[in-house]
């Protein structure tokens, strides 16, 4: 049985050490905030986890980023259950859980949740908006989604671990404003969007207004990144001791940056 | 010349059975083909083709090897130059995690590894497609299928079949010869890099196909019912249907941002609720 390889062409300036050279698939392409944050931290790691399809080394079994994630489900299933008879604080002294980091967490939470002024639509939600004139499918996970009397929708991102001090630039905020006003049946009159910061100083909140202004902006940095990702043939690594100490591929990268 | 059926392949199966509407852009009149790129299964390929070259060298009759050979010995460890290295390093574990736990095995290679398989669906409205990686024949004559990716995947159950694998045993094993040796239709292995290099062993049984014929066959009525039904989900990111499904928010950002703009008192929407906090 012989066993045949099919000659590739190698356009000028591919990084050899890629391999073939590769794109996205051909239609749609799907950005997220992750992917996104990925592609800006360093083209090679979008292009492994998000092309290859590949997993990388996995090293935050019980983390933070487990903290987190059992902060969040826990957070969405006190919303879920009790929120008509039950204050979140008093939920606590019920049913404690068994880490005291995620115990903190959801107290600091109880100080800043919205119940009572606001309306719980869900929590852990998946929304996708579909650019349909850029073949591009926006998607993000919403930690919680509020509505308040006056129409106006939000969407809150619970932070654990580090938290910025404004959201002005973030990437992240900038999508969730997007998918808050575009994916929701509820086509909210306005859109905001709250990180809640739960971890380390004690709670606190930082906010990215919605405005059509705001909103135009996050459209024109979700479609220029499109653009890009779509043209991009080499995904060069972007050596950086920051982005590199927490990458999952960072033992085979033949470009990580090393301590 | 007759027209070409649709084709339903083994990779599709799962999005496909989760949504009426995906199914249905399948198999329509204009049926809908997301892009495909080469990249997710060029580690798989790679170690597929090693693994087929090592075992058609072991078991060549014209030129036998040496005694005590193993196919150990004739996997080629040296991964193909043309995966990045990230690739390789999965490559080559995915090779050592073979060799471990293959090496002292009786199975003989089957000619239908590395093939693409075909079969007409029972009414004959379509066709059912698999890949398959490898397949070897053991010696109680049972068919063992060895799955091969370096993917992560969103739904893979250690120790369990998955409609993919009883989608390919469906196509393997045919009509009239679902031949159960205790049960057993098809012994399926599959090697992955999730997280690091895994063999996992199920088995696909005659009651998983009869349950996958089922699925398919109440799938494909309830898409004919009712082809704009959708159901929403993961699989949505993949989805070749997903220009103009209902499913999938997709109203024109000028749209939206003039409905902002003429709302009432959008500019100072939020200050009364933010003072509180």
């Amino acid at each position: 049985m012989s066993i045949e390889r099919r000659p590739v062409l190698v356009p000028e300036g591919h990084d050899p050490t890629l391999g073939d050279p590769c794109q996205p698939a051909p239609g749609m392409l799907v950005l997220s905030a992750s992917r996104i944050r990925d592609y800006l931290d360093c083209p090679r790691r979008y292009f492994l986890r998000w092309i290859v399809g590949l997993a990388g080394e996995d090293f935050d079994h019980d983390g933070p980023a487990a903290i987190g994630s059992q902060t969040h489900a826990e957070l969405r299933a006190r919303h879920l259950g009790n929120m008509a008879d039950h204050d979140i604080e008093g939920f606590i002294d019920e049913e404690s859980p068994r880490d005291p980091a995620i115990t903190r967490c959801i107290q600091a939470h109880a100080q800043l949740c919205p119940r009572g002024t606001a309306t719980y639509l869900g929590g852990e939600l998946d929304v996708r908006w579909l650019l349909r004139s850029k073949a591009v499918l926006l998607t993000g996970r919403i930690d919680a989604l509020w509505q308040f009397p006056d129409g106006t929708i939000e969407v809150r991102d619970y932070k654990t671990g580090n938290c910025p001090d404004s959201l002005d630039d973030d990437l992240a905020a900038a999508i969730y404003l997007l998918l808050a006003a575009t994916a929701l049946p509820q086509q909210p009159t306005s859109v905001r969007v709250v990180y809640e910061s739960l971890g380390g100083e004690g709670g606190r909140t930082v906010t990215l207004h919605g405005s059509p202004d705001r909103l135009r902006a996050s459209y024109r940095e979700i479609v220029d990144m499109a653009d890009a990702i779509r043209k991009q043939r080499t995904f060069p690594a972007s050596p950086n001791a920051m982005v590199c100490r927490s990458c999952a591929f960072r033992s085979t990268c033949p470009h990580a940056t090393r301590p | 010349m007759a027209p070409t059926l649709p084709t339903l392949s083994a990779g599709q199966l799962d999005g496909a059975l989760r949504c009426p509407r995906r199914l249905a852009s399948l198999l329509g009149k204009d049926r809908q083909r997301s892009g495909s790129s080469d990249a997710p299964f060029r580690v798989g390929n790679a170690v597929s083709d090693a693994i087929i070259t090592a075992h058609t060298i072991l078991e060549d009759r014209r030129h036998p090897q040496p005694p005590g050979t193993t196919i150990d010995d004739l996997l080629v460890r040296d991964a193909p130059k043309h995966l990045s290295v990230e690739e390789q390093y999965v490559y080559v574990q995915m090779i050592d995690q073979y060799a471990e736990v293959f090496a002292e095995d009786e199975a003989t290679l089957d000619p239908r590894s590395s093939t693409t398989q075909y079969r007409n669906s029972a009414a004959g409205q379509f066709v059912l497609s698999a890949k398959i990686d490898l397949l070897f024949r053991r010696s109680n004559g049972s068919l063992e299928l060895r799955r091969v990716s370096a993917k992560r995947s969103a739904t893979h159950v250690r120790g369990q079949s998955t409609p993919a694998d009883a989608h390919v045993a469906a196509i393997l094993v045919g009509r009239g010869s679902a031949r159960a040796h205790n049960d057993t239709v098809l012994h399926v292995a599959r090697l992955t890099a999730l997280p690091t290099p895994t063999v996992d062993f199920s088995f696909v049984t005659l009651g998983d196909l009869q349950h996958l014929r089922t699925e398919i066959l109440a799938a494909v009525l309830a898409s004919q019912k009712d082809a704009e039904q959708t159901t929403e989900g993961w699989w949505c990111t993949s989805c070749p249907a997903a220009i103009g499904c209902p499913a999938i928010a997709q109203r024109g950002f000028e749209e939206v941002i003039q409905r902002m703009q003429t709302s009432p008192g959008s500019d100072s929407y939020s200050d009364a609720t933010f003072k509180r906090m």
